[in-house]
């Protein structure tokens, strides 16, 4: 179990991620490794699970990129909160595949980058498990405003300044 | 008006909510629910680290540029929260040595009442953006950096994609014949320049940085416009954040990228990004670059005739006229002049000033320099407008309290780093060892005759004080554990930068001031006229200082 902030909300979860290994039987949500995709693709046309593509923040996005339209949810892996490879591999997803499914965060996923990640594209987040579920839906709107334009609202302060 | 971006009502929130943010994490710091090491990334990149004895805070000075009131500001923060002094440092930030963790937001919320901060001061992600410390006044410029520093400033505040870089991230602009802002040595530089139309654009260059592997940065793009400026920034962050390398800390800078793609490819793959992401809402409106240009326009100068400095330091008292010499740069205004107050007297440690001395500066500078002061990354303070005829009476004054030191680029001007008396990871102490030379070499003809001449002392390979670009530069080297010296010359922070060469095993403390005269006596013997003790290196090798200094044996 993990517990999944999505629209402003902290609930329950179960997911599972698929790498190398066969697996028989899965429930909850399923996210299948990019590396590992061709081993899963019978699972992909059962339609009876949410699957999801995983991706790791070393993944080369533009590998996968035929696949990206084959789902509806896409996790981004952060093995540490230090690696900031994430946010790149989901504005891409966001501003050059024109992803428009569901973003998560999993792995090291913490308070104090929820913020950062949302406006990299992110839509929802498995919180570790310690962070408090409170302050997480605070943090989504630590800043009212930002100077760069980024995947949550492509106009830079700049544009909109009077 | 002062020549400075002054903050909207966007601006201010921006820092202020920074500040809300800020307080909030150290409260649940402390309250042990965040925990040290995801606490540290947070605070590093509000300026709060953690050195030898004690947290220490650095604060931005944004391209080098201060309002009096932001001074007197900082000298009140340093007596309220500190010991009443505080320490400029090598990229134009200021520190203060001694603050306590649970007042740190309160000081962040005093220093964001004048529209200052230390967002991105530390940590890996884009650093403070630097600049010529004569942006704006020197004879020699091109194009106006400031307007530039400022943009580039907004883009990378809280930049949402790279706030956790591989490692940090230093952008220099320079915007002049001259380099003043060492930009070969910054992850990225940006020279400003003008096209043969006369538009204003820029060339790249990305991969320079010192410490361990000391590199000179790579032309990436000869020439960008000023609207694809902040995209094709953009792209190298990117490819950096992608690809840098995050195994080893030491290979992290974007330097060891390029380097091991070749410029050639790095660049290929930064143009194959910015294809993809130049069509943007980020394109630089032309109304934007207005808008900021705006803050920078001349203030206004009175119509003076510029003074015959040669007869004005006839007139004058003995010792002006060496400070006239060395200290007071021209300006591009008939008249003027910029001064620079060296912050090098011989027993302060480079780069240190009390509140004391602050305030008074603060009084100074709204008296001869209409209401600013500029840092410089040599450490050292600036007053941008002085008019000629009042050169005599600031003098005077600034003599009074210790800072008119007529060393401004000379030996004893130099650029040195805390070193073991205050940072953890030194090899030796540099600061006794800037006392000692400044002490050996106290005869100001003798350093006159010597002329220009950049030594910077590093207490470590980390190389905070630049030491490979020094035209003398010092590395602490721990031996057997005893604080050593190796000594290297020839090396420049200039358009043309050069890494210094080693002259050979290294030396014990006491040693190296008369090592220093040794190497100074080669270039004093064989220097050709006017030629600096940096060109005589290049020129002759680095035999000759090897003879003199280890004997004729080697
Ligand atoms: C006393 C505490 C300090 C510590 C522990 C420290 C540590 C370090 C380390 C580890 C590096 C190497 C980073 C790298 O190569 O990626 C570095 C670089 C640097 N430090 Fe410091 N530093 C300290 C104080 C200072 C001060 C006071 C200044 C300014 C006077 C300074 C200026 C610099 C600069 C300019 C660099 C960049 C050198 C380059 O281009 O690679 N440091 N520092
Ligand atoms: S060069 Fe080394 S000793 Fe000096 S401040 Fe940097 S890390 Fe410390």
């Amino acid at each position: 179990m993990a517990r999944l902030l999505k629209n402003n909300e902290v609930f329950q979860e179960e997911y599972q991620v698929l790498g190398s290994e066969d697996v028989e039987s899965t429930s909850g949500t399923v996210l299948v490794q990019a590396k590992h995709l061709d081993q899963h693709l019978q699972r992909l046309q059962q339609h009876d699970q949410p699957i999801g593509l995983f991706l790791d923040s070393d993944d080369e996005l533009e590998a996968y990129e035929e696949q990206l339209s084959n789902f509806e949810l896409i996790a981004i892996n952060f093995p540490k909160f230090m690696d900031g490879r994430g946010y790149s591999l989901s504005k891409l997803l966001r501003d050059r595949y024109q992803f428009k499914g569901d973003i998560r965060a999993v792995g090291d996923v913490l308070v104090d980058q929820i913020f950062m990640m949302k406006r990299c594209g992110f839509s929802s987040y498995y919180l570790r498990d310690d962070q408090k579920a409170e302050d997480a839906i605070k943090a989504l709107d630590t800043f009212t405003l930002r100077y760069q334009g980024s995947s949550d609202d492509p106009e830079p302060l700049y544009r909109k300044r009077a | 008006m002062i020549p400075m971006y002054k903050y909207d009502e966007y601006d201010q929130r921006i820092v202020d909510e920074r500040v809300s943010q800020f307080r909030d994490q150290t409260l649940r710091y402390l309250a042990g629910e965040i925990a040290e090491d995801e606490f540290l990334p947070l605070r590093l990149q509000n300026g709060l680290y953690v050195q030898r004895f004690a947290p220490m805070l650095r604060v931005a000075i944004p391209y080098g540029l201060l309002s009096t009131h932001q001074v007197r500001r900082i000298s009140e923060i340093s007596r309220k929260y500190d010991k009443g002094y505080v320490h400029f440092t090598t990229r134009q930030n200021v520190q203060l040595n001694w603050p306590l963790l649970e007042q740190v937001p309160d000081i962040l919320a005093d220093l964001a009442e004048v529209e200052m901060h230390a967002v991105q001061t530390s940590g890996a992600c884009i650093r403070n953006t630097t600049t010529d410390q004569f942006a704006g006044v020197a004879r020699d410029e091109i194009v106006d950096p400031r307007p530039w520093c400022e943009i580039i400033r907004q883009w990378s505040t809280f930049h949402p994609e790279f706030a956790f870089l591989p490692r940090k991230f230093k952008i220099a602009v320079c915007g002049s014949e001259q380099d003043r802002a060492a930009t070969m040595v910054h992850d990225i530089g940006v020279h400003a320049f003008r096209n043969e139309k006369g538009e204003v654009r820029f060339k790249i260059l990305a991969g320079g940085g010192l410490g361990r592997t000391p590199m000179v940065a790579s032309v990436i793009r000869e020439s960008i416009e000023p609207e694809n400026l902040l995209t094709y920034l953009d792209a190298i962050l990117r490819v950096y954040n992608r690809y840098g390398r995050r195994d080893n800390k030491y290979k992290a800078r974007i330097k060891i990228l390029v380097k091991a793609m070749t410029p050639e490819v790095f660049s290929q793959k930064v143009e194959a990004e910015w294809e993809q992401i130049k069509e943007s809402a980020s394109l630089l409106p032309e109304t934007e670059i207005q808008r900021v240009s705006q803050h920078f326009i001349d203030p206004e100068y009175q119509a003076l005739n510029d003074h015959d400095l040669n007869d004005l330091a006839l007139k004058a008292p003995a010792g002006f006229q060496s400070w006239l010499k060395q200290n007071v740069f021209p300006h591009k205004k008939p008249g003027y002049c910029a001064v620079t107050l060296t912050l090098k007297a011989t027993g302060d440690a480079p780069g240190d000033v009390s509140a004391e001395q602050l305030d008074i500066i603060a009084d100074l500078a709204d008296q001869y320099s209409l209401g600013e002061l500029r840092v410089s990354h040599e450490q050292n303070l600036i007053f941008a407008d002085v008019e000629q005829s009042a050169l005599i009476e600031l003098w005077e004054k600034l003599s009074a309290i210790g800072l008119a030191t007529a060393n401004r680029g000379l030996l004893t001007d130099m650029i040195c780093c805390p070193g073991g008396d205050f940072c953890a990871l030194a090899n030796a102490r540099s600061i006794p060892l800037a006392e000692e030379i400044q002490r050996k070499f106290d005869d100001i003809d003798y350093l006159h005759d010597v002329g220009e001449l950049d030594l910077n002392i590093s207490g470590c390979m980390n190389a905070c004080a630049h030491h490979h670009v020094g035209h003398i530069g010092i590395l602490g080297v721990d031996r057997k554990g005893i604080e050593y010296y190796q000594i290297q010359v020839g090396g420049s922070a200039s358009k043309d930068a050069s890494l210094g060469k080693i002259i050979g095993p290294s030396f014990k403390r006491e040693e190296v001031p008369s090592v220093l005269e040794k190497i100074l006596s080669v270039y004093i013997d064989q220097r050709h006229e006017d030629e600096l003790f940096v060109d005589t290196c290049q020129r002759i090798g680095i035999t000759p200082f090897k003879e003199r200094v280890y004997g004729q044996a080697a």
